[in-house]
């Protein structure tokens, strides 16, 4: 390990130098606010789970990172340190530590921010760090492996291109077997459309219905759309690594095809950290102003029902559904009467989970956790409140609006054995679906636009 | 339309160690992921389809793949593997935990 | 997108592609000292390639940091795949160290015969290597070496999307600035 003149190691040493880079005013404030009233302690669904461990408390955690700010960038640390409890990382095994603790005992949820009487955003803050130890190559081997995926091949689970192609043309194949219509079509890279629509790789890589399903909806609605051959990837993991770059590079490649295709607007599919790092964050990191508009799936689901360009009967939907609000898509983006609307028009028996909207729990699987192996058991031991959340809803099914949160949602029914189903609302929506004449009509139009591109 | 099951994917932990798989192991893998009434030549046909692919390319492979070359259909592959292809048939075969949202 | 300019008896360009997808003699996959290919273009390289490039690579590292190595590409387009293993994350003398990469990718070139080269901006993205640092340094290395002649006739730099393409362009240009 090499060292700099202060006896600090050289990664430890670049990491105090970044912070004095990476600091904003928010987040200077975030870190000077602090009272340690302790309001944010049961606002965290690891302390929840956890009640006798102390270090998952967020103000603990804020701590770790706030003496550094105090010992190296605040006045108060240069004239009282002990008081201010400034101070230091010294070697690259204090850096792992405090890997162990940005990565391992939080989820960036952003739940005790907004129960901070002091307005603390430590959320912000914590991915700052991880963006800091990133940087100097210290993080969960499973975060390596991710970043290196998105930089790389352009997505986060290194789906091929021509991979990615044949399985829009199998989806196709799919969508005309079930529309019975030899003309149904997923445009790949149609200029001029009214809708750019970008999704989450694991629609690819591992489950394609949700690619059908909006397939179906899009061509029920007679709607002008296209998917893109690259910048197709709305996740971002620069989200959850905290490397701007990162972030930038892989929300840039979105707007860039969306320009280059002339598209009008684009829909981002039903995923809470792409939907807040494509929709709210891109545009900052890119370092870009973006002259198209942009929204959730949900809201153009929603916008096709109400405008009547599609019919639902939700009769076809049995069963009782609770919905889970991402903690990206509620804290941090807004969207939670949306969601509630477009599920109130599908399913029948809908009951709501408590606390829920900007108060819910995170599905104990976010800001990247999903693919940090090494913090599995400590993760799932903290998605304690949040399967007692769900089975108190004594529904059958849990609805949610993110791909990370199914995931993280599956992984603790199955640990706490809790028997409940885990669906998105397109599948819902797809399933829902009606044929009358009005949508007779919008059939035809697809059609005939489809046949028409194909003919050029 | 109807094909559309509610019941996605509620099931527990991947082997972390790919050599330690058997065919007993995978019988016992199959049983934690809602296989009722053991493996048949169709099942068996997807897990060494997705070994050998792990096997060439230390990773499991698409969904598009498993279809087209196992000649299946993806209804027929949920199915066989009520969940689904990563925490159905690739924890069946013996892969540990693919990386990223999973 | 793309753009050239004459070195001697050799060309260097700039190009917006997908490396691991490139008709030519060899491209260059920034390596980890294992030598396991690992995720991103690693993984492009194990899919694409099969798996003879892994066998290949089993008994070749591990590497230091500025050495390179050569393998066949399997089934890709691309003949061969020049594995170099340069500096990483924020490491010490990073700009000497990727002069020196370069220039052991080149030399190794010349020694296996081969004639076109693919470079991705070595450095950037992952291994945390700014973009614009990345670009200048490989570009003006590879010319720098070409200038004094070489046998390798083509050389490109892949922009891997628009961003990266972007911040080549403009140090390629530069070098005709410098030769006027």
């Amino acid at each position: 390990m090499s060292t700099t003149t202060n006896g600090r190691s050289y990664k430890a040493q670049k990491v105090i130098d970044r912070m004095g880079q990476k600091l904003t005013r928010q987040m200077v404030g975030s870190l000077a606010a602090c009272v340690h009233c302790g309001q944010c302690t049961d606002s965290c669904h690891y302390v929840l789970s956890n009640p006798g461990d102390p270090t998952f408390a967020p103000a603990y955690k804020a701590d770790r990172i706030r003496k550094l700010f105090k010992k190296h960038y605040d006045w108060t640390g240069k004239v009282f340190p002990k008081w201010v409890k400034a101070g230091t990382v010294q070697t690259d095994e204090d850096l792992e530590e405090l890997k162990d603790i940005v990565f391992g005992k939080c989820t960036n949820c952003r739940r005790c921010t907004i129960n901070c009487p002091m307005g603390v955003d430590l959320a912000t803050f914590n991915r700052m760090a991880r963006g800091l130890l990133c940087h100097v190559g210290i993080m969960p081997e499973g975060v390596e492996y991710v970043a290196k995926e998105q930089w790389e091949i352009g997505n986060q689970m290194g789906v091929l291109k021509e991979d990615y192609i044949e399985t829009i043309e199998w989806q196709e194949e799919e969508l005309q077997d079930e529309m019975e219509d030899p003309n149904a079509r997923i445009p790949v890279d149609k200029v001029n459309s009214e809708i750019v629509y970008v999704i989450n790789p694991r629609e690819i890589k591992h489950d394609p219905r949700s690619v059908l399903d909006a397939a179906k909806i899009f061509y029920m609605a007679g709607a002008d759309y296209t998917m893109p051959s690259e910048g197709w990837d709305m996740t971002n993991f620069g989200l959850f690594n905290g490397d701007d770059e990162l972030g930038g590079a892989v929300a840039g490649r979105v707007y860039d095809k969306v320009e280059e295709l002339n598209g009008k607007k684009l829909v981002i599919s039903e995923c809470g950290h792409g939907y807040r790092s494509t929709r709210c964050e891109g545009p900052n990191w890119a370092k870009k102003d973006i002259a198209f508009d942009s929204e959730s799936s949900v809201i153009t689901m929603l916008k096709y029902i109400k405008e009547g360009k599609i019919k639902v009967d939700k009769t076809k939907n049995p069963g009782s559904y609770t919905f889970h609000d991402s903690c990206n898509n509620a804290r941090s983006c807004g969207l939670t009467e949306e969601p509630r609307e477009l599920l109130s028009l599908v399913v029948d028996d809908f009951r709501e989970m408590y606390p829920n909207r900007a108060e819910n729990y995170c599905c104990t699987g976010g800001g990247g956790a999903m693919s940090m192996a090494e913090y599995r058991p400590s993760r799932l031991k903290s998605a304690k409140v949040k399967a007692d959340q769900l089975s108190a809803t004594g529904t059958k099914t849990v609805v949610t609006s993110c791909h990370n949160c199914v995931d993280g949602l599956t992984d603790l029914i199955g640990h706490y054995k809790l028997g409940m189903d885990v669906t998105q609302l397109v599948n819902l929506v797809a399933n829902a679906l009606v044929v009358d004449e009005k949508i007779e009509e919008n059939r035809k139009i697809h059609s005939a636009e489809t046949s028409a591109t194909a003919a050029q | 339309m109807e094909k559309h099951k509610q019941e996605n994917f509620h099931c527990e932990d991947f082997l972390s160690d790919f050599d330690f798989w058997t065919v007993d192991v995978a019988d016992k893998l199959a049983r934690d992921s809602d296989i009722s009434g053991g493996l048949t030549e169709s099942h068996w046909k997807v897990i060494m389809y997705v070994r050998d692919h792990f096997m060439k390319y230390e990773k499991g492979p698409a969904v598009v793949k498993v279809v087209k070359d196992c000649g299946i259909s993806f209804k027929e592959l949920c199915d066989l593997f009520p969940c689904g292809l990563v925490r159905g048939a690739y924890k069946v075969a013996g892969l540990p935990r693919p990386q990223g949202c999973i | 997108m793309s753009e050239k300019k004459q070195i001697n008896n050799s060309t260097l360009g700039v190009i917006k592609a997908d490396i691991t997808a490139t008709e030519i003699d060899a491209f260059v996959f920034y390596a980890r000292n294992d030598l396991k290919l690992g995720s991103g273009f690693g993984n492009a390289i194990a899919l694409r390639g099969g798996p003879s490039i892994r066998k290949e690579l089993e008994n070749l590292g591990p590497l230091n940091v500025t050495e390179v190595v050569v393998t066949t590409a399997g089934t890709m387009k691309a003949k061969n795949i020049i594995h170099a293993c340069g500096p990483k994350f924020q490491e010490e003398n990073i700009e000497e160290k990727l002069k020196t990469t370069i220039q052991n990718v080149l030399k190794a070139a010349e020694a296996n015969g081969i004639e076109s080269i693919a470079f991705p901006p070595m450095g950037a993205g992952f291994y945390g290597v700014p973009i614009d640092l990345s670009a200048k340094i490989t570009i003006d290395s590879i010319a720098d070496y070409l200038a004094k002649g070489s046998e390798i006739k083509d050389v490109v730099v892949c922009g891997n999307d628009t961003r990266e393409y972007k911040a080549l362009v403009p140090k390629l240009q530069d070098l005709n600035k410098k030769a006027a």
